[in-house]
């Protein structure tokens, strides 16, 4: 499932401020950044998802977790399965990770589907994702 | 007739300054601005969906004027602004139909209702040095302001979201952030628990069998509760009418809620500018800055002076040159209001007089209160009407004794003027004084009486009272200043008609126990709960309980509040394999595990609360309320361990102090000088910290994951709580999923 504008964009910003991200960023960036806060804004009227490749999605955070559960033993709980996402970029926060994302995500073990809440951290390794924490990595 | 909480060694001080306030040189002033209701928002047609926004807001009914000759400030609260939601907004229109009251307000609501809350977060920033806890593990995200919601004392599930309801029942894991505060750095330590941002949706069922009372809410988020109910976020909720249990013994119709009051009493510490010392170092603060890390010491307990006025507030002292140095919070003042306001007059205009349902929200403060007669000094008798939102109900016959036991030693019982016999339904509970620990609530009668206690009309020139917090010391912790809260104004004249000499209750604390009732009847919709019926859940043994400790996980270190816990047998022997040490909270490891009866009833568990500390604590717990008994109560006793023995009735609580544990002469000197203050385990089980286990029978009715702790917010923040969980009935004769077990398990009930 991939991640539309809808989810991209933070509910309680309003549409300038989301173009403004792009617009503010620093000198060297800036003529890239323009572009990309742009072709946000134009998606934005269009109603089109501006998912752009490099953002993680449901299915690459999903994939980075069943990576990382798979050598984590009991440091991971198994059986997750992410249902929705929205990622921030946070590449110059932090070092560890590139994207902190809201995710909701339910155990496919619990006939409730109990629905969990997480901010994960994930970081780009060459053409995958790794995941940093969160879903239940201690 | 002994004083209960004394014989708990809470020390009541009384000093020149106390005396000095009883003989009413400060009290008996004309109060300011008569008392206004919290505006209310009322369920309909079986709802209330409103749209709850956290936020900063100036508090116009506070006026700090700072000691530099500057202009006169508003204190910036944290509020909670209210409308009634229509659609997927998350703001609130201007206009009338939004509130944003510091002082708090009503959410009205009626059994078998719903409850529907969009919270949204627009809390701000809060500067890491001045918290406590942001330093503790898993708790770096603190700074961020994240806020949830709690409706405290309700009796509904704690459920948690699905693929399928994506809302929250009474939840207290969940967190919600203001995204305009940045986003939460995944923790390596526990998880709190699901983590949202700006908005949370909760969906809270009142059962159709809830009792009718006095609730309240707030934000429960671990490490900043205390910060965030001191800023001002806390409302009341009242299920039902007063009238749906009681009435006067002359008309026997119900009473009236046009004489009903709601007294939601709270409290905020505003500094001058200048420099505080916080416990990560000195920090800036401005003129009109709340305090929401509270200190204690912020005012001395009674007045220095003959002329200092204590009405509404205290003046700041300085602690800097005290032998354990403080702050010097000279030229700041500690607000204590009443519906928002600083010595409201209460102006009882019916003869038959009022009911006053009192909450306190407070985070860590408790009330010593009395009612007094401004003419002659002495307390008024007041009739105690319902407890924690469960109107009480006591056998003709319950000696004043089994009361004070079952009021958790929380009120002066007196005896009340004689009443016919044959024209009340349950005893009437006379009260002079109640202790109202944080997060209690009291109903009581308040009417003119004369000097005996009995029913008068006031005389003719009228009479006046005081409503007046007497002062109060948590052994050898923290102390509570002497203020007075409220004038009250009794008119003279007027007939009664609802009255002649009590008010006539049938209370909930009888009705909840009966064959249908909350703590009887079978639990609804256990096969929705969100908590799986679990193998690893078995309940007690037959005549086992639960002991909980209360203490520090290291006693050398100040603060570091925690509980243990441990099972024992009905021989009282410790049953191996259970123990766990003091320990500060951790979300993500439930303490107690239980499931309901067969067929899906509630099931009663006997806890036994045991005191390490010489401070007072007190025991709160989510989902559920309780009867403090005696164990060595007779079976049909009103004060026996289960309630159905003597056909139900008695008082229920959500809260009970505890009293002080009493090191002896041999360790004193290391308690008190080594250990903080605090015993150990091993000193308690040797005998050398003398402390009386309180002793509760909890009828478990809600399904879910919930908390019991210690409603010091200060203690609660600082881990003195522990995770339980409620799952549905999977023994024999079940015939879903999980482990099934002997049915001799449940052959003590």
């Amino acid at each position: 499932m991939s991640v539309t504008l809808n989810h991209m964009m933070a509910p309680t910003l309003a549409d300038h401020e989301w173009a403004d991200r792009g617009l503010v960023a620093g000198a060297q960036e800036g003529q890239e950044q323009n572009v990309f806060g742009i072709v946000i804004w134009a998606c934005s009227l269009l109603g089109v998802s501006c998912a752009t490749a490099t953002d993680p999605t449901v299915s690459t955070i999903q994939a980075a977790y069943e990576l990382e559960s798979q050598s984590s033993g009991s440091r991971h709980d198994t059986g997750l399965k992410v249902v929705e996402a929205k990622c921030h970029d946070k590449a110059s926060a932090s070092a560890e990770s590139n994207f902190l994302c809201e995710v909701q995500f339910i155990s496919t073990a619990d006939p409730a589907e109990r629905l969990y809440f997480d901010i994960v951290a994930v970081t780009r390794n060459g053409d995958d994702w790794k995941l940093v924490s969160g879903l239940c990595k201690r | 007739m002994s004083w209960q909480f004394q014989h708990r060694k809470t020390l009541l001080h009384r000093s020149l300054g106390a005396m000095c306030m009883a003989a009413g040189l400060w009290g008996g002033a004309a109060g300011a601005a008569d008392l206004v209701e919290p505006t209310v928002f009322a369920s309909s047609n079986g709802v209330l969906d409103i749209l709850m926004i956290a936020k900063a807001s100036p508090v116009p009914n506070l006026a700090f004027t700072p000691p530099d000759g500057s202009a006169a400030v508003n204190p910036t609260g944290w509020v909670y602004e209210i409308c009634k939601r229509k659609g997927s907004e998350t703001s609130c229109p201007a206009g009338t139909g939004t509130v944003a009251d510091y002082g708090g307000v009503r959410l009205a609501l009626n059994q078998g209702d719903v409850l529907k809350v969009r919270l949204v977060n627009k809390l701000p920033l809060i500067t890491a040095g001045k918290l406590k806890h942001v330093g503790d593990p898993g708790q770096a995200n603190l700074f961020l302001n994240p806020t949830n919601l709690h409706t405290h004392g309700l009796l509904t599930p704690a459920r948690a979201a699905t693929l399928k309801d994506p809302t929250f029942g009474d939840f207290t894991f969940v967190s919600v952030y203001n995204s305009a505060n940045g986003i939460p750095v995944p923790q390596t330590t526990h998880q709190h628990g699901p983590i949202l941002m700006d908005s949370v949706d909760y969906k809270i069922p009142i059962p159709w069998n809830h009792p009718t009372g006095l609730f309240w809410f707030h934000p429960h988020i671990h490490g900043l509760s205390l910060n965030q109910v001191t800023e001002g976020m806390a409302g009341i909720i009242t299920i039902g009418r007063a009238g749906d249990n009681i009435r006067g013994d002359a008309a026997r119709t119900p009473w009236p809620e046009a004489n009903v009051r709601h007294l939601l009493l709270k409290d905020t510490m505003v500094l001058a500018g200048g420099t505080i010392g916080f416990d990560s170092g000195d920090q800036t603060v401005v003129n009109g800055e709340i305090l929401n890390q509270q200190d204690p010491n912020f005012c001395t307990q009674f007045p220095e002076s003959t002329t200092e006025d204590r009405r509404g507030g205290c003046p700041g002292a300085d602690n800097s040159k005290d032998e354990d140095p403080g702050n010097n919070y000279t030229g700041g003042r500690w607000f204590y209001t009443v519906n928002g306001q600083q010595f409201p007059t209460i102006r009882v205009t019916d003869p038959d007089g009022e009911v006053w349902r009192l909450t306190n929200a407070s985070a860590s403060l408790s009330y010593d209160l009395k009612l007094v007669d401004d003419t002659t000094q002495k307390p008024l008798v007041m009739q105690l009407v319902a407890v924690d939102g469960v109107s009480i109900h006591l056998p003709q016959d319950t000696t004043m004794d089994s009361v004070v036991t079952l009021a958790g030693a929380r009120f002066r019982v007196v005896k009340c003027p004689p009443v016919p016999g044959g024209v009340l339904r349950s005893l009437p509970v006379c009260v002079s004084e109640l202790v109202m620990m944080p997060s209690s609530r009291a109903e009581i009668w308040v009417t003119y009486r004369d000097q005996n206690g009995r029913i008068t009309m006031p005389p003719s020139t009228g009479a006046t009272a005081t409503l007046k917090q007497v002062g109060l010391t948590m052994g050898s912790g923290d102390t509570w200043p002497a203020i007075d809260l409220a004038s009250v104004v009794f008119k003279s004249g007027g007939t009664r008609k609802l009255t002649s000499y009590a008010l006539d209750i049938q209370g909930d604390a009888f009705n909840s126990t009966q064959p249908n009732g909350i703590f009887a009847g079978k639990v609804p919709d256990t096969d929705k709960a969100t908590v799986q019926a679990n193998a690893n859940c078995k309940p007690l043994a037959p005549g086992h309980r639960r002991r909980i400790f209360f203490g520090f996980s290291d006693v050398t270190i100040a603060d570091t509040f925690a509980l243990g816990y441990e099972e024992v047998d009905r021989n009282g022997a410790v049953v191996a394999g259970t123990q766990r040490p003091l320990t500060q909270f951790d979300p993500s490891q439930p303490t107690v595990c239980l499931p309901l009866g067969p067929g899906q009833t509630p099931v009663h568990e006997t806890w036994e609360l045991v005191q390490l500390s010489t401070e007072n604590h007190n025991f709160h717990i989510h989902q559920a309320r309780f009867r403090q008994v005696r164990a060595s109560a007779a079976a049909n006793s009103i004060v026996a361990e289960r309630p159905y023995s003597f056909g139900g009735g008695g008082i229920f609580l959500d809260n009970v102090a505890l009293g002080v544990a009493e090191p002896n002469s041999a360790i004193s000197n290391t308690v008190f000088n080594d250990q903080n203050g605090v015993c150990t385990v091993d000193q308690w089980r040797a005998g050398t910290c003398k402390s009386t286990p309180v002793v509760v029978d909890i009828p478990f009715s809600q399904l879910g994951e919930f908390i019991y702790h210690c409603h010091i917010l200060e203690h609660e923040d600082g881990g003195m709580m522990a995770g339980i969980k409620v799952v549905p009935y999977s023994g024999p004769g079940w015939s879903g999923p999980g482990g099934g077990w002997p049915h001799w398990w449940f052959t003590q009930n």
